[in-house]
């Protein structure tokens, strides 16, 4: 066992600081306010990217050949938890440099990654990922939107729905099925949000403005060269793209900050000598503690080339228990702070703890995965 | 990072997986909940496994972590502050240990066993040998010999400052936290068992949802207080490293020793099933301290 950074990524971890507070605006909080979806951080995002990319720091895990400086997978995680202790500024596009670049630099033909590489690594593009719809949410394998061959194209028919940044998305990873049933026959398509036939419809939610949209296709003629991977194959570089994505954000770095906030308005305005206040708020942060020493245990397993596992749901679970002690410590002692400007990261934070539960594989998908490959309970 | 066991720990661990096979094979029961296996303390003791905190290849997460593996068993033996405190605090003073963190009149864990008694206090810490004759054993309600100090002045009059009484406590949280984490481990790997093998409704009863999910939920807890006490021990660690471990620890006692005793239903009210050896001992743990509404507001004041 080894807890601690080498100097290699404490300096990075002081690089990326250093970065932060010579970039992130004065006003950047109130930006955040607005939630991750929306117009104002969508467009803060593009140019705070352009200058993480010429810094070196939007991917520098990704090989240096496709802008990246072969950074480690630990300097990658460090890079997250930076930016998510300030709210995450890179807005919608955590996703491309986590996940979508790495699966297209991944599977992806010599024409793609050349259309599509670039302008990721140049911190320019936001993306959408095409996958639930009304009937396929948490059984992602049940999907129906279809996409039927005709000549050098598919033409894509179905909708999806409660689809994050599709408002103002320039690319849609999608999913959509040539035949077969369940994880067999599903495809990934690479296509353009202006292809017509495509209609996007925000949902009002409680999650921030612009966040969820229902997304309708209707003869949708993409080329056949939009495809990414084979035909019908596209589990398997589902699980590879979710592998990015299910280990969990380092969400407990925003919790941890808002509670830090938190406790110094409840000092000024003298709640804080309460037993009961600093109980609850010593409760929420063990509850980070925990989430974090589980995600660093899954961070810890991919730097060392093993296989996902199950723990990747431990942690999961954790991170979604701490996300809420947080944001229900606000509700209780300080729900007056959820209007005005003093802890403009609150808003936000309690958005994203009331997604953390859902996205990416609801809770209960994580439990069920921990009770049957990590408890080895019997299945039904 | 490196948040795996090493070759080296793994090799100990192995030790310790031999002594505490034999420690099973001893196991009685069906009687009282306080058996002391005095054959396993000796056994530890003997193999060195308690003298890891302080060899610099191993530390005191490697200590940690043979509190959380000895405390994973159903025998009951005092390994917390013998493996965590005593290498590096008071290793002149003899062993089984009892710790005394409040009044010194009061029922504490292991002292009808105890050699030496390890006292923690707002004016410090220090330690004084006892013997049987200092010592009121006390029915036990828990999962351990309880005892009281007869004349605790008289015990207190023989004591022996140590060095640094902050580590003194420090290492004392952690430890409690390691225990808390191994006894909760060792019930939840029996339930598990038991609703693997147990059939219900012509199905076993790991296969229903509403079980399934609970204990998934227990595991992602208990690992979670596994690492936090693993962490805690590391050479950077602060002070608030070891209330963090202890206060989560005894925040998900209760959750988890409900969800244990439901699964186990009225197997688990027997005394022929090890399940009390595990609850009864996390019953008691988390009161250590102050319980865990103390040890939460004392990582708020340190963190705040």
């Amino acid at each position: 066992m080894n807890f601690e950074w080498s100097a290699r990524e404490q300096a990075f971890r002081d690089e990326i600081r250093s970065f932060l507070a010579r970039e992130l605006p004065p006003d950047w909080e109130k930006i955040a306010r607005h939630g991750p979806g929306s117009k104002q951080q969508t467009e803060f995002s593009r140019v705070f990217c352009t200058k993480l990319a010429e810094a070196g720091l939007l991917v520098p895990h990704w090989p240096k050949e496709h802008g990246g400086r072969g950074s480690s997978v630990w300097e990658h995680f460090i890079l997250g938890e930076e930016m998510w202790a300030v709210g995450e500024p890179r807005g919608p596009q955590y996703m491309n440099v986590n996940w979508i670049g790495p699966t297209i630099l991944r599977f992806g033909t010599a024409e793609q990654k050349a259309r599509y590489i670039p302008e990721i690594a140049a911190g320019n593009a936001v993306w959408c990922q095409g996958f639930s719809e009304p009937s396929a949410g948490s059984d992602l394998a049940s999907l129906r939107t279809r996409a039927d061959r005709d000549g050098d194209h598919f033409v894509i028919n179905g909708s999806k729905v409660w689809t994050s940044y599709a408002g103002l998305a320039q690319h849609c990873f999608l999913l959509a099925r040539t035949g077969g049933s369940r994880k067999d026959g599903i495809c990934i398509f690479l296509i353009p949000m202006q292809t017509p036939g495509i209609t996007v419809r925000p949902i009002p939610a409680l999650v921030g403005n612009g966040d969820l949209h229902e997304v309708f296709f209707q003869d949708v003629r993409v080329p056949v060269s939009s495809m990414l991977g084979e035909e019908g194959k596209a589990w398997s570089l589902i699980t590879y793209a979710l592998a990015n994505e299910r280990i969990g954000l380092p969400r407990y770095q925003l919790s941890t900050r808002v509670l830090g906030e938190m406790v110094e308005q409840l000092k000024a305005n003298g709640s804080w000598n309460d037993d009961i206040v600093r109980f609850r708020a010593g409760q929420a942060l063990a509850a980070s503690e925990a989430a974090r020493m589980l995600v660093y245990r899954v961070v810890d397993q991919r730097s060392r080339g093993l296989p996902p596992n199950a723990e990747s749901s431990l942690a999961r679970v954790a991170i979604v228990e701490a996300d809420h002690a947080v944001a229900n410590f606000a509700l209780d002692f300080l729900p007056e702070a959820f209007s005005g400007d003093v802890l403009p990261l609150l808003k936000p934070h309690h958005e994203r703890a009331i997604a953390a539960g859902i996205a990416s594989g609801a809770a209960e998908i994580q439990l069920g995965i921990v009770a049957s490959d990590y408890l080895n309970l019997p299945r039904s | 990072m490196f948040l795996d066991i090493s070759d080296d720990q793994d090799a100990l661990l192995t030790t310790v997986s031999a002594v505490l096979a034999r420690a099973k094979s001893r196991l009685v029961l069906g009687s009282g909940k306080a058996s002391f296996d005095l054959e396993l303390d000796a056994d530890l003791d003997k193999n060195g496994v308690l003298d890891a905190a302080s060899y610099p290849e191993f530390g005191v997460s490697t200590a940690a972590l043979i509190v959380h593996e000895v405390c994973r068993s159903a025998s009951i033996t005092e390994v917390g502050a013998s493996a965590v405190i005593r290498p590096l605090i008071c290793s002149d003073a003899p062993r089984p240990l009892a710790v005394l963190t409040g009044d010194p009149g009061q029922a504490v864990r292991f002292l009808p066993v105890a050699r030496a008694v390890l006292v923690l206090s707002e004016a410090g810490a220090s330690w004084f040998p006892v013997s049987p004759d200092d010592i009121e054993v006390v029915d036990s309600y828990f999962a351990y010999p309880m005892g009281r100090i007869h004349d605790p002045e008289r015990c207190l009059a023989r004591s022996r400052s140590v060095a640094d009484p902050m580590l003194a406590r420090r290492l004392a949280q952690l430890a409690v936290a390691a225990e808390i984490s191994g006894v909760l481990q060792g019930g939840l790997d029996a339930v598990v068992e038991h609703v693997t093998d147990r059939r219900q409704f012509g199905r076993p009863l790991g296969t229903f949802q509403s079980i399934q999910h609970r204990l998934a939920a227990c595991a992602s807890k208990i690992a979670a207080a596994k690492w936090l006490a693993f962490k805690a021990g590391s050479g950077s660690a602060t002070h608030a490293d070891a209330v963090t471990a202890l206060a989560y620890a005894q925040t998900v006692v209760d959750p988890i020793v409900y969800d244990l005793h439901q699964f186990l239903g009225a197997m688990g009210l027997t005394l022929e099933h090890p399940l009390y050896r595990w609850t009864y001992r996390a019953k008691l743990l988390k009161s250590e301290f102050g319980g865990a509404s103390r040890s939460n507001r004392e990582l708020a004041d340190l963190a705040w």
